[in-house]
C-alpha cells in the first residue's frame, strides 16, 4: 500500500542533533538509504572515518523497520548517533528528495563540515532521490556493490543548474515556484516581476527550452496560456 | 532528427510501456541485462515495436555494476546525440544500480530523465546542461594533462603554455582533487597527481581519457 505524501511520517531533525559531542570541529555525518538489507549501509558505517552521526532513511515496510532496529543496534555498539527517518511514501521522489535536502540543509547549517551519503537501500526511488539531491549538493556520494559489498565511490561533481540561469530567469523562476497555487499568465508576470512583457516572452522561451517551465493552454479561454513551474523545479532554484 | 527513447529495462515490460505511452519517441533503446533479454517481457516489446514497424536498440550491461550500466547508458546517449537526436532517459526499469546509473549518465549528459509509473515524472533538471560545462577552461585542461602520474609543477607549467594564469593552475589542480578526480601526492618532496583510480570510469564516461 502507497501512502500520499501528507502522511510522511519521520522524525525531525533539529540542529542541536547536529552539534559534536566529542567537541571536535570536523564531524562526519553519513547520510543513507536503507531498505530491507543492513548490509547495503553497514559498510559505509565502517569505512566512514570519524564517523558520529548516521541520519537514515527507510520505508515503513515491516521489514525495514526490521533492518533499521539492526542499524540502530550496530550504531549503538560503536557509540554512533542514529538518526532513522521513516518515509510515509517510498515511491514519491520529489517528496523524499526535498526532505532529504531539508535535512542536509539542516546539517551543513549547524556546521556540519563533512557529509557522505550512502545511496545503495531502500526503493529505486528513495535512491534516485538520494541521488539527485547529491548530485544537487555536491556531495560525497558512496554506492554498495549487492553482492560484494564493497563501496563504489561517485566522483564529486556538483552540478549548480541555478548558475546556469540569468539572474532575471531565476526570479521568474523563484516567483512560479513560490506562487505554485496561483494561475500566472506571461501578462501577470511581467507585471508582477517588473519585466517588459516582450522581454518575459524571450525568457520564458528560454526556460522552457530549458525544461523548467512550461507554458500551458487554459481550458476555459483557447487563446490564454498559463506559466508554470514543473514539478521539482524548486529543487533546482535550492 | 528522430526522437530517441532510452529505457532501463528489468524484467517487467509495464515499466517500459508505461514509458511509451506518455513520452512521445521514434525510436526505442533498451539497456538492460543479458538475462533480462531471454525474458517474455523483452519479446512482447519487441515484438510491440516491430508491429508498429520499429526495432528495439538494445544495450547489453551487467545490471549490477554500477560502472557497466554507466557507460553503456552514456554511450547510447552520446551515440544518438551525436546523430542529432533528440534523446530522453526513462529510469522506470531494471535494477535499482540500473536505474541510478542511468540517472547520473542522463544529468552527466545533460538530457531529460523520466520516471514512469503511474504517472509520467521528469526528474528536475536543465536540459543541455552537461557534467562537462561544471569544469573550468582549466580544469578540463588539467585533466587532459595528466597522462599518468604528473609532477604538478609540469601541469602549472603546461598550462601557462596554453594561456592559462599560474594561480589558476593551481587552483584547477586543487578543486580537482577536491572533487576526487585527481589524487595529488608528495613523492621525495615533489606533487605529483594522477588520476584518483576511483574516478577513473567516469572520466572514461566523461570522455577526458
Amino acid at each position: 500500500m502507497r501512502f500520499r505524501a501528507s502522511r510522511l511520517r519521520r522524525i525531525d531533525i533539529v540542529s542541536p542533533l547536529f552539534v559534536p559531542s566529542t567537541g571536535r570541529n570536523s564531524v562526519t555525518v553519513l547520510f543513507g538509504t536503507l531498505g530491507w538489507r543492513p548490509q547495503s549501509l553497514t559498510p559505509s558505517i565502517k569505512s566512514t572515518e570519524g564517523l558520529e552521526r548516521i541520519v537514515f532513511y527507510h520505508s515503513a515496510h515491516d521489514k525495514s523497520r526490521a533492518a533499521r532496529a539492526k542499524i540502530l543496534e550496530f550504531c549503538d555498539l560503536r557509540g554512533i548517533q542514529a538518526t532513522p527517518v521513516e518515509l510515509g511514501d517510498a515511491f514519491n521522489l520529489l517528496d523524499i528528495a526535498r526532505t532529504i535536502r531539508e535535512d542536509i540543509a539542516k546539517a551543513r547549517g549547524a556546521g556540519v563540515s563533512s557529509i557522505r551519503f550512502n545511496i545503495a537501500g531502500g526503493t529505486r526511488l528513495m535512491s534516485s532521490a538520494a541521488l539527485l539531491v547529491c548530485i544537487l549538493e555536491g556531495i560525497p556520494t558512496t554506492y554498495v556493490h549487492d553482492e560484494t559489498h564493497e563501496e563504489i565511490q561517485l566522483p564529486l561533481l556538483k552540478m549548480n543548474y541555478a548558475e546556469r540561469l540569468s539572474p532575471k530567469q531565476r526570479a521568474i523562476l523563484a516567483y512560479l515556484v513560490a506562487h505554485r497555487e496561483k494561475e500566472t499568465n506571461e501578462t501577470g508576470l511581467a507585471r508582477a516581476l517588473g519585466i517588459h512583457k516582450s522581454t518575459m516572452n524571450h525568457h520564458i522561451r528560454q526556460l522552457v527550452a530549458k525544461g523548467v517551465v512550461e507554458v500551458v493552454p487554459i481550458p476555459r479561454d483557447a487563446r490564454a496560456h498559463s506559466v508554470r513551474a514543473v514539478p521539482g523545479s524548486e529543487l533546482l532554484v535550492g | 532528427m528522430a526522437r530517441v527513447l532510452i529505457s532501463t529495462f528489468g524484467f517487467d515490460e509495464s515499466k517500459v510501456f508505461g514509458a511509451l505511452r506518455w513520452l512521445p519517441y521514434d525510436r526505442l533503446v533498451l539497456v538492460a541485462g543479458p538475462e533480462s533479454l531471454r525474458k517474455p517481457g523483452f519479446r512482447r516489446l519487441r515484438d510491440a515495436e516491430r508491429a508498429a514497424g520499429g526495432e528495439v536498440e538494445v544495450v547489453r550491461v551487467d545490471p549490477f555494476d554500477f560502472l557497466s550500466c554507466f557507460e553503456g547508458t552514456c554511450a547510447a546517449i552520446e551515440r544518438h546525440r551525436k546523430a542529432e537526436n533528440e534523446v530522453r532517459v526513462n529510469i522506470s526499469g531494471g535494477t535499482k544500480v540500473l536505474a541510478d546509473a542511468a540517472l547520473l549518465a542522463s544529468y552527466h549528459e545533460g538530457v531529460p530523465a523520466w520516471h514512469c509509473e503511474a504517472e509520467p515524472l521528469r526528474l528536475p533538471g536543465l536540459h543541455g546542461a552537461r557534467f562537462m560545462d561544471s569544469l573550468s577552461p582549466a580544469e578540463y585542461a588539467a585533466l587532459k594533462a595528466v597522462q599518468g602520474p604528473t609532477r604538478v609543477a609540469d601541469i602549472v607549467e603546461l598550462l601557462r603554455a596554453q594561456g592559462h594564469g599560474s594561480a589558476s593552475a593551481n587552483r584547477a589542480i586543487v578543486s580537482l582533487r577536491e572533487r576526487r578526480l585527481l589524487k595529488v601526492v608528495l613523492q621525495r618532496g615533489t606533487a605529483v597527481a594522477s588520476i584518483d583510480p576511483q574516478s577513473a570510469w567516469f572520466l572514461r564516461g566523461l570522455r577526458v581519457r
